[in-house]
């Protein structure tokens, strides 16, 4: 028997639902890639395995794969280190300010990655505060990731933390466990499963990392991801660069299978409480002194990059100024005009946003349909974009979409592509506030005397466009910072915000710095804005960035 | 006002109810108990049009109902779990209801505000659900249900998500105000005191069935069923036989008793047996306890144990006793049901 049958969505909406990601997904995601594969296989059309071995032999090739492995994994331990405690803090204590700190730890982790390389080129730079020269090191790289994912592991781990009864660690204390030894034996393990999935996320990221290692490592260092951007512009091998992509797509997707399971798991396991019950205000000196630790690390490491940043913008040669704000507009020249970059991210973003927003939504919605079953395969397939990086998007744009019309040079390829990176995080966003709309509101309402359609009036459409409007922001922030599909086709003559930095961190002197500082800052705070707007109308649940 | 005739509900093979006959008076509290998993919310689904049943019928104020769709019902339904709208502040989820019935804004917000007063949370009318407490929550979900004046409200384990403490005294708070509001009410529960607290009468529910309707006291007085007996805690039950003077041989000894002559299926009330000197039972104590201010004694008679609470001072463990038990304290039961020993709560 159907027993919700009068609320749902009846059998062909929900077909027409699932089709919409269905086919968008397949021509645009999966075409692209299956193309990657074909050509990273075949020479001339026969198969031809020449592209892997060059992988192995060429010297170059092989210190990126090994680098990759090694920044990422160390990536995510320092992360992890030093968001820990964060997590802690945040999720054990109550105190002022927690709220204004929970969100403003969030902001890193929206920062376009260009931005966030062009604010440690000037903080780790020979003329940054600290006085040290770290650009071109791996230290730069470490130290960038960090900075990125920190909310990563502080939110995924701490909401979880926030649900474990500290009772028990009580009762451990009562059967003559120490403190540490409390914590060792009984938090440890339950958090174990949320500690691995925000370390298969950062691994991730880091392993796929493009903008932060091509400003900050310059020539010395490549990640797959920065080498098959080169190997693709520079040195056009694009058997090579497709090799490269091949491989980053399996490893990649053997990091997300892990962290999709894990999630399985620990979703099951947890004796799930309120999380109002669990955080305490600190009572002993002890704890305040952590707290105050630990907060004011998080500010000083979270917060300097971006204060630099900001202050290195407005500092000219004849003191404060906005002189690199007025630049980018008319005045001096610049090898790319960047109020032109301004108008196109602007333009890109929107009319990427729509369709990012219908096919997620359409995703989302058939996902939280209240008797749904879905298909693994299905599934994957909305998810498998996310663990695709940026760069590889791209390129599968740029070698699919030549033949048999060459859409590589249309203005709607990039918007396109930004699309495809958006989604995943338009369904990661949107399906929390979906889930929100359980099938006992419904049954409320009509209790109430709402008909259905007062019902979809009153309680869908409401949480419905909620969820729209966080979507919509969030795929507006990702088109705006999109970097790595963008790098791939974009045109000199079109550039994007992300673009034009990228191109005046690339030209000499200290007015093309300037300006990219400058510009660098614009992007910051139009995301933040964005995101600022439609943040209050999120629901996360436990495990959600 | 309620009247429910031989309903059932099928889930594939398994009935969650079957049979169920059940009427209401107007303005009576009416307590559906039952252990869980007896089918007291799919009770409530069903009067509230949530869910179809296989058979049988609901009227209400002598209308049948149903087969009206939820919206068309004139019945309040609170959840256990609130259900509270999220995107919707206390005024506008108590609003609701009355909303739906496209009442004039200006009435909406006097009845809005009386509604809350009588919950009293006059002050938290702007507020966000996400920032309530438990017990708020659970007045403003009482007030959304009342707001519209359902000719009947149903209440679904309305305090069993709260704490001990707060639960007595809510329920006091409840029984008080549904009486001043006049309202009929069918109230779900698994927990006894809540129900002999704040019910007119009690049905008692067990796999999917009515056992029992009556008043409390007279539901603890005669219990029909083993089933209801043991549900009520009831632990002394015999087979008694019964001369023609009314005198029952038990498994504990003779004893005058007021049933008819014959074989019975008995229980003896824990109230209805005391230490006395000149009593006709001999027993020796196996255990005392001290419960809610009476002690609970364990007494073996003629190898069967017998439980009963008593103020009197007790002497300990292994003293001999004699015991007498109030004839009206022993309690004869149908054999309607089989003796329902594997299926207690």
């Amino acid at each position: 028997m159907d027993r919700d049958s009068r609320y749902l969505l009846g059998g062909g909406a929900a077909r027409l639902l699932a089709a919409i990601p269905a086919v968008f997904l397949t021509l645009f995601f999966l075409y692209p890639m299956v193309r990657v594969l074909w050509r990273s296989l075949t020479l001339d059309g026969s198969l031809h395995l020449g592209a892997f071995t060059e992988i192995v032999i060429k010297g170059s090739l092989r210190q990126a794969a090994w680098f990759t492995i090694w920044q990422a994994l160390v990536s995510t331990l320092a992360t992890l280190v030093f968001a820990l405690p964060g997590a802690y803090v945040l999720a054990r204590f109550r105190f002022p300010g927690r709220g204004l700190i929970r969100a403003a730890i969030t902001v890193p982790f929206v920062l376009p990655t260009v931005v966030v390389g062009t604010a440690y080129l000037v903080l780790l730079g020979p003329n940054g505060p600290l006085g040290i020269d770290l650009r071109q090191t791996a230290w730069a790289i470490l130290i960038a990731h960090v900075f990125f994912n920190y909310a990563v592991v502080v939110r995924v781990v701490g909401s979880f933390w926030e649900l474990i009864d500290p009772k028990l660690e009580d009762a451990a204390r009562v059967l003559g466990a120490t403190g540490f030894q409390a914590f060792r034996t009984v938090t440890l393990p339950l958090l174990l499963p949320a500690i691995s999935a925000a370390a298969s996320i950062v691994f991730l990221f880091t392993f796929t990392s493009f903008g932060v290692v091509l400003i900050l490592g310059g020539f010395g260092y490549a990640t797959i991801e920065v080498a098959v951007w080169r190997e693709a512009t520079i040195n056009l091998d694009l058997a090579t660069s497709a090799a490269l992509a091949v491989f980053q797509l399996v490893v990649v997707s053997l990091a997300l299978s892990a962290y999709t399971r894990l999630q399985h798991r620990y979703a099951r396991h947890l004796p799930l409480r309120p999380s109002a019950e669990v955080a305490r205000r600190p009572s002993t000196i002890g704890q305040r002194l952590v707290i105050g630790g630990t907060l004011i690390s998080m500010a000083v490491y979270l917060g300097i990059p971006i204060i630099t940043l900001v202050a290195r913008s407005l500092n000219t040669s004849s003191g404060i100024g906005l002189t690199h704000f007025l630049g980018l507009f008319g005045g001096e020249t610049s090898v790319v005009s960047p109020s032109e970059a301004i108008f196109n991210s602007i333009w890109f973003a929107s009319v990427a946003a729509l369709p990012a927003l219908v096919v997620g939504m359409a995703a989302a919605l058939f996902l939280t349909r209240p008797s749904g079953r879905v298909g693994s395969g299905f599934d994957t397939l909305l998810m498998l974009p996310l663990g695709t990086s940026a760069v590889t998007i791209g390129f599968g744009f740029l070698v699919a979409f030549g033949w048999p019309v060459d859409l590589r040079t249309s203005a709607w390829l990039i918007p396109l592509a930004h699309t495809v990176v958006a989604v995943p995080f338009v369904i990661r966003t949107v399906t929390p506030v979906l889930r929100s709309a359980q099938p006992r509101l419904m049954e409320a309402a009509a209790v109430l005397g709402a008909s259905p359609r007062q019902v979809f009036q009153e309680i869908q459409l409401p949480i419905v466009s909620r969820a729209a409007l966080v979507g919509a922001g969030f795929a507006l922030a990702v088109s705006l910072g999109e970097f790595g599909a963008t790098a791939f086709l974009v045109r000199p003559d079109r550039p994007t915000i992300p673009t034009a930095i990228f191109r005046l961190l690339g030209q000499p002197g200290a007015t093309n710095l300037g300006q990219a500082m400058a510009l660098s800052v614009i992007l910051m705070i139009i995301i933040t804005l964005v995101i600022l707007a439609v943040d209050s109308h999120r629901t996360r649940g436990p495990g959600e960035i | 006002m309620l009247k429910i005739t031989n309903l059932s509900l099928y889930f594939g093979n398994h009935p969650a109810l079957q049979e169920v006959g059940l009427r209401v008076g107007k303005g009576e509290v009416m307590s559906v108990l039952g252990p869980s998993g007896s089918g007291k919310s799919t009770l409530l689904r069903v009067i509230a049009g949530l869910e179809n049943p296989s058979t049988g019928q609901v009227l209400l104020e002598g209308r049948d109902i149903t087969s009206l769709p939820p919206h068309r019902r004139p019945v309040g339904l609170m959840f256990q779990d609130y259900a509270l709208f999220p995107h919707l502040n206390v005024a506008r989820n108590v609003a609701f209801g009355l909303r739906m019935q496209k009442m004039e804004a200006a009435d909406i917000r006097r009845r809005v505000e009386k509604v809350l007063s009588w919950v009293d949370l006059s002050g938290l009318a702007d507020r966000s659900i996400g920032s309530l407490s438990g017990g708020e929550m659970q007045r403003v979900a009482l007030a959304r249900s009342l707001a519209p004046e359902p000719a009947l409200i149903m209440l679904d384990e309305p305090v069993g998500a709260l704490d001990r403490a707060l639960r007595t005294r809510l329920v006091a708070d409840l029984s008080v105000l549904i009486r001043r509001v006049g309202v009929t009410v069918l109230y779900v529960t698994h927990d006894q005191d809540e129900a002999f607290n704040i019910a007119d009468r009690v049905a008692i529910l067990h796999q999917g069935r009515i056992r029992q309707v009556s008043t409390p006291d007279r539901l603890w007085k005669q219990p029909r069923t083993e089933f209801v007996a043991r549900f009520l805690g009831f632990e002394n039950f015999g087979d008694a036989e019964v001369d023609e003077n009314g005198i029952a041989t038990l498994p504990w000894g003779k004893t005058p008793t007021l049933l008819t002559a014959g074989r019975h299926r008995i229980v003896i009330r824990p109230d209805g047996v005391r230490l006395d000197p000149d009593g006709n039972l001999n027993g020796q104590i196996k255990s005392t306890r001290f419960v809610a201010g009476r002690n609970r004694l364990e007494v073996a008679c003629q190898g069967s144990f017998l439980t009963f609470e008593t103020d009197q001072t007790t002497p300990g463990p292994a003293a001999d006793v004699r015991l007498s038990i109030d004839p009206a304290a022993i309690v004869s039961l149908e054999e309607s049901y089989p003796r329902e020993r594997d299926d207690l709560p």
